[in-house]
């Protein structure tokens, strides 16, 4: 009974508190509790493409590698490790295949940055098209099936 | 003929601490789904020699 008093909402004066102190105080710790572990990771990254592409008359030939920038912005030295994937499509398939792949470690000073270049990982499409059918030139008047050419 | 061979498509990055994943960034994301599920490719075939 005496808790549905303290809990009722009361304006003006004479106002009792919404909660008892001590559920209060419980709610406050556990609230700074949640905050403390979602701290936010003191390591970030970008990255860069580099993508190179060759075409040859029935292959496409392309590569790519990145360039990874770690950060670190914690006060203490931080043994990370870089793991990538370059994915393709099969051509046969259809399907994400992995073109490249590896794991890089890298040791970022505090409040330092480290760059990585990972190998350029490379991939071959071949695309033979049939060969264009040639016009045959058949001399104007001479009766053919094959339309002639105006050349 | 089909044409046979892989088109780059996409790529992933994790950084790890460990075996927590501190960040990661996939390009495109649906990617994200395939990191370290996707088979390795095949090697790609060597083109046909031409015709004599």
């Amino acid at each position: 009974m005496g808790f549905v008093d303290q809990t009722r909402i009361c304006h003006g004066e004479g106002m009792k508190s919404l909660l008892p102190p001590f559920t209060a105080f419980c709610l406050s710790i556990s609230a700074l509790v949640a905050v403390v572990h979602a701290e936010v990771s003191p390591a970030h990254m970008r990255i860069e493409t580099n993508n190179k592409a060759e075409t040859t008359k029935a292959a496409l030939t392309q590569s790519r590698s990145l360039t990874v920038y770690v950060d670190n912005s914690s006060q203490e030295q931080m043994d990370l490790k870089v793991k990538f994937v370059v994915f393709g499509r099969d051509a046969t398939s259809k399907d994400i295949v992995t073109v490249g792949q590896g794991e890089v470690p890298v040791t970022v000073k505090p409040h330092g940055q480290e760059k990585i270049t990972t190998p350029e990982a490379k991939a071959t499409y071949n695309d033979p098209k049939p060969a264009k059918a040639r016009r045959r030139w058949i001399r104007p008047g001479r009766k053919s099936s094959v339309t002639a050419c105006n050349s | 003929m089909d044409p046979t061979g892989q088109k780059i498509v996409g790529h992933g990055v994790q950084l790890l601490k460990g075996d927590t994943v501190l960040a990661e960034i996939y390009e495109p994301a649906s990617m994200k789904d395939n990191f370290g599920k996707a088979p390795a490719a095949a090697p790609a075939a060597a083109p046909a020699a031409p015709k004599k």
